[in-house]
């Protein structure tokens, strides 16, 4: 695991080729961005395969944060990595459908374990 | 006697700035209290901090800034009671109310998702606003 | 209106006994016991007898208060017809004592503001009765949308009856709590016991669908009639994108292959 450079910041941690960021509390714009940065750069950095967003901490995803999701998947694909968000809470999930963010170009798991599974761990 | 009036309780509205980012985090953070405190559902209540959320980051966006208050309602002569949050900012206004609610329409960055979803989100939603007499949005989402 | 204060003074003067006769009306009329109600009504009398000396119409102190009363009656089960014995017997209970005073006046006064209240009375029953209903819908609705868990990682919700947007709502959030409790990465929709699927009830499975795909579920879809799959397609409800089988047996079987399980025989 790396240092942080802020508190906010996001942990990401490397299994093998895949990267984890587990996603905590009231994540700030500045945070999320920060988040597809530093994916991005370890992406290519490991040469990871996947990337597992880990979201079981989190007790809501609003658009901005839909949509940096978003595009750390469709970043991660031109990486050539995989990007699986895993764990997202009912709640979260009926919030966003509701808000018209379906997100289907990220793939889902329903916990970490199933995750690392679908990255082919 | 079904009344529409709507009164606040005793409690005065709490008012907050929305200036900065972190702004709308204690924005959301203040309305998830609220709603804890009078019952309203995990669901329902997921919906409306996410809500703030959208309109918080509107205000910042769409005028630079604004406020935001949030108090406990309740209609007159029921027992039921609701979150309210009011959004106000002294920005530009919105010219075509009917397309900012449109999907994919935004003036400015971000999916155009904000007001037309979070209109999907709380129970009600009411928009006032004239081209440079700024623009107040009032939802409520009832235990 | 000057007879407002004779108006009070009497009903004040002749209170208990506007109580009694209107006790004594209802033990001959209510098959219940209202000994239990005393206190109640005692309440209710003397709001009027206040709303009486209001020298101007003012109802919402007494509104309030008896949509608190109103909701004690309903807590007691009494029916509608039981409550308007009850009010009307207060009614001719207080015409009565105001009547002896041989004033047409106060009596036509009485009356225009006993019509007024009795009004907010039964309002506020019917309103209470209303919300005790709203809340046994919930409770039925809760109970109506049981989603079950069939197989490790693979869960089911049976749809019967119609699927309007609060029930849509219901079976999302069920669905998806038991996708999250059991960590289901399979989810089937039956929806053998749905009438009639039209634009609307498609878009709330859809949607159903999208979120239990963002938890990380599969949706599985089963159970569709034939006279509904003809309205589908006429309707142009388009869900292809969602893996479908004809029945509950079908959706299960496909449900445990794509676990890896698969459901033989015994040799024995």
């Amino acid at each position: 695991m790396r240092d942080d450079e802020a508190s906010s910041r996001t942990a990401i941690l490397a299994i093998g080729n895949t990267l984890i960021a587990t996603l905590q509390g009231s994540i700030d714009d500045r945070a999320a961005l920060a988040l597809k940065d530093d994916l991005s750069r370890r992406v290519v950095a490991t040469a990871a395969s996947g990337v597992l967003i880990e979201l079981s901490a989190i007790d809501i995803v609003d658009s901005f944060i839909g949509r940096v999701i978003a595009d750390i998947a469709a970043v991660s694909k031109l990486l050539g990595a995989r990007v699986v968000v895993a764990g997202m809470r009912p709640a979260v999930a009926i919030t966003l459908v509701e808000l018209g963010l379906e997100l289907p170009e990220v793939e889902t798991a329903v916990n970490t374990e199933q995750g690392l599974a679908l990255l082919g761990r | 006697m079904v009344s529409d009036s709507v009164r606040p309780l005793a409690r005065e509205a709490q008012v907050m700035p929305i200036v900065s980012d972190h702004d709308v985090v204690l924005v959301r953070r203040a309305a998830r209290e609220l709603a804890e405190e009078i019952g309203i559902g995990l669901v329902a209540r997921t919906k409306l901090v996410t809500a703030c959320s959208e309109l918080a980051r509107n205000v910042l966006e769409h005028a630079g800034g604004g406020r935001a208050s949030l108090a406990v309602v309740s209609p007159d002569g029921a027992r039921r009671h609701g979150v309210e949050v009011v959004f106000a900012d002294d920005g530009p206004g919105i010219g075509d109310v009917e397309r900012a609610f449109e999907r994919g329409y935004s003036t400015k960055r971000g999916l155009g998702l904000g007001l037309g979803g979070s209109r999907r989100l709380v129970d009600d939603f009411a928009l006032s606003t004239e081209p440079g007499e700024g623009t107040t949005i009032l939802i409520r989402t009832w235990a | 209106m000057p007879n407002k204060k004779k108006l009070s003074a009497r009903l004040h003067d002749r209170r208990d006994a506007v109580l009694a006769a209107w006790l004594k009306d209802l033990d001959g009329q209510l098959d219940r016991d209202t000994r239990g109600f005393r206190d109640d009504a005692s309440t209710i009398l003397d709001l009027l007898i206040t709303q009486c000396g209001h020298a101007e119409e003012r109802w919402d102190e007494a509104a309030d208060s008896l949509t608190e009363l109103a909701r004690a009656r309903v807590a007691a089960g009494f029916a509608t017809d039981e409550t308007i014995t009850l009010v009307s017997a207060l009614r001719s209970a207080a015409l009565r004592e105001v009547a002896a005073l041989d004033d047409i006046e106060l009596l036509r006064h009485l009356s225009k503001l006993l019509d007024v209240f009795l009004r907010y009375l039964v309002d506020a029953y019917v309103e209470a009765r209303d919300l005790v209903i709203a809340r046994q819908q919930e409770d039925l609705l809760e109970l109506s949308t049981p989603a079950v868990k069939l197989w490790d990682g693979i869960v089911a919700v049976p749809l019967v009856g119609t699927l309007d947007s609060r029930r849509a709502v219901s079976v999302m959030e069920s669905l998806l709590n038991k996708i999250s409790e059991t960590q289901s990465t399979i989810a089937i929709i039956d929806i053998t016991g749905v009438p009639t699927v039209d634009t609307q009830v498609a878009q709330h499975i859809l949607r159903t669908v999208a979120a239990a795909r963002l938890t990380g579920a599969r949706c599985i879809l089963c159970g569709i009639r034939p006279s509904i799959a003809h309205t589908m397609v006429e309707l142009g409800i388009e869900l292809s994108q969602v893996e479908t089988h004809a029945n509950l047996a079908a959706a299960f079987a496909a449900a445990l292959r794509s676990r890896g399980l698969d459901v033989r025989t015994s040799d024995a």
